[in-house]
């Protein structure tokens, strides 16, 4: 059953986990639209990552309910988790290449995995030929800047901010319909940070993908998020489109402002919208 | 006994994705090789001395008793069945467990197994697989190896030192078993590769925690390796004995 246009891409319906004692998410509920790019801000430990695993199935929520494309999560069998996740690309906090591959392989993994194989037998498609992978590896690789003179190199022969978009190619050459990152820019030169965050948007607006970043990083998401949802003590503190944001008189809220400006002052950086 | 039950659960489904899906031979055979070749000169080195030390013993105590010409029979069996096997998986886990549960270790700190995972492969398919064979078929012919070299080693000591020549040392090893000794032997390094390489894949496949994480991932693989070994030589010894019990009628 395909889900209509109109159904979110992705929902928590009064979401709940705890880690012991802890609660990291309690009551937590919000719609994220097709296309849209969502920055989940907040502090460390705040329950950003862990909302990010639940999107791909890979925690269960104590109480309450996720959806993705309609699809409630807490009902799907491990074959249908599998299909999720395909759906939901995840480029993670660090490049998470493997090394012993070259950069073709790791963007080709994605490509000849089993599952992606049994998804495109069980929909009467043919298994992609190496040329057909080869086509995708370079056009993934342009969409994400990168030219195909590094295919032959390994991971620790190119520079940390190249790994990161051999990463984000390796997710997107299986064709996810959302993208799912955990802190991209950790670790970047402001420089660096920059081109990410614009490629994050040009994404978004060139495969219509829905994107949702995890992040600490009030100044990327001024730039480029379409709505902002800041998470503490277990909930949702401010959940809104940038103006809203702005408007906020929640500390926390005006904190992270604060820094934005002051990156802003530094850089040279625009983040207003 | 949370971790060995949690090491049993970890056995089952490395058996099960062994019989459930299709073997990478080449990854496998590849794996092998690099394990082999990666402790060989080890072995070597540790097998000569494991043989020269215990013909050196023996021979002390045999010539008291004016039974030298036993040196060999007595020498093999111990160092086949009993000594060998457990120097040489204790090096083993010190070398290919170490770095097992490094790599792995630092694969999951570093998100790549959740990256595996996410891209549609099953890692413990795709990581730990591959990895076990080739540790339990290379700790299998590196033991063999080693027992070889340890019987030169064996040798040579009986002829410099107590006057045995190889034909009497030779001779004088079907007296003290013969095919079963080596069967015995064959049989723990077996046991004792599959935990050097069980243990190295669970503690680096379930590391946490950054650096430190798979720092302790490795100190673990070491004790528990060891302590595991030791556990399984007094189990399998005794099953051992009584196999000959059984089919041999006591010897």
């Amino acid at each position: 059953m395909s889900a209509s246009a109109n159904t979110p891409a992705i929902r928590f319906d009064s979401v709940s986990k705890a880690f012991g004692s802890k609660k990291i998410l309690s009551e937590v509920s919000f719609e994220i639209a097709r296309g849209e790019i969502v920055f989940v801000l907040g502090k460390s430990g705040m329950g950003k990552s862990v909302t990010l695993k639940h999107i791909i199935g890979v925690m269960k929520p104590d109480a309450g309910r996720v959806f993705v494309e309609g699809k409630d999560l807490s009902t799907l069998d491990s074959r249908g988790l599998s299909g999720v996740r395909r759906r939901c690309g995840m480029v993670f906090q660090q490049p998470a290449l493997l090394d012993s591959l070259t950069v073709y392989e790791n963007v080709a993994f994605g490509l000849k995995s089993p599952e992606f194989r049994t998804a495109r037998a069980a929909s009467g498609q043919k298994e992609l030929t190496e040329n057909e992978i080869q086509t995708r590896v370079v056009e993934v690789l342009e969409l994400v800047k990168l030219d195909s003179s590094i295919l032959n190199l390994n991971p620790p022969q190119i520079s940390y901010g190249m790994q990161k978009r051999v990463s984000l190619a390796r997710t997107l050459a299986p064709g996810p319909s959302h993208l799912l990152f955990d802190e991209p820019t950790t670790g970047l030169d402001p420089i660096t940070t920059q081109a990410v965050n614009k490629l994050i948007r040009e994404l978004s607006d060139k495969l219509k993908v829905t994107s949702v970043v995890v992040s600490h990083d009030m100044a990327c998401a001024l730039q480029i998020a379409d709505r902002v949802l800041v998470l503490d003590q277990a909930r949702i503190l401010v959940w809104g489109t940038i103006p809203e944001i702005r408007q906020s008189k929640e500390p926390l809220i005006q904190d992270f402002l604060s820094e934005a400006l002051e990156f802003e002052s530094q850089s040279g950086q625009e983040v207003h919208r | 006994m949370k971790a060995l039950g949690l090491l049993v659960i970890f056995y089952r489904d490395i058996f099960r994705s062994i019989l459930r899906s299709k073997q990478n031979k080449r990854q496998i055979f590849q794996q092998t090789v690099e394990v082999y070749t990666r402790s060989f000169s080890t072995v070597v080195f540790a097998g000569i001395f494991v043989g020269a030390i215990l013909t050196l013993q023996f021979q002390l105590v045999l010539a008291d008793y004016e039974a030298l010409s036993m040196l060999g029979g007595i020498t093999t069996s111990a160092c086949v069945r009993e000594v060998g096997p457990l120097i040489i998986s204790f090096l083993l886990a010190g070398k290919i467990g170490a770095f097992t549960a490094a790599e792995l270790g630092t694969m999951r700190v570093t998100e790549q197994i959740d990256a595996i995972e996410c891209l549609g492969t099953d890692p413990l398919e795709y990581l730990v697989v591959p990895r076990f064979i080739a540790i339990v078929n290379a700790s299998i012919l590196l033991l063999v190896v080693g027992l070889l070299v340890s019987l030169a080693g064996s040798m040579l000591v009986a002829l410099l030192v107590a006057g045995v020549n190889p034909l009497q040392y030779i001779t004088s090893i079907p007296r003290f078993g013969g095919f079963s000794v080596f069967a015995a032997g064959m049989f723990k390094s077996m046991v004792y590769g599959t935990i050097v390489a069980g243990v190295a894949c669970h503690q680096g496949f379930t590391a946490s925690g950054g650096a430190k994480g798979v720092g302790k991932a490795v100190t673990w693989a070491a004790i528990y390796t060891n302590l595991y070994i030791v556990l399984a030589n007094f189990v399998t010894s005794q099953l051992i004995d009584l196999m000959n019990q059984i089919f041999a009628g006591g010897h």
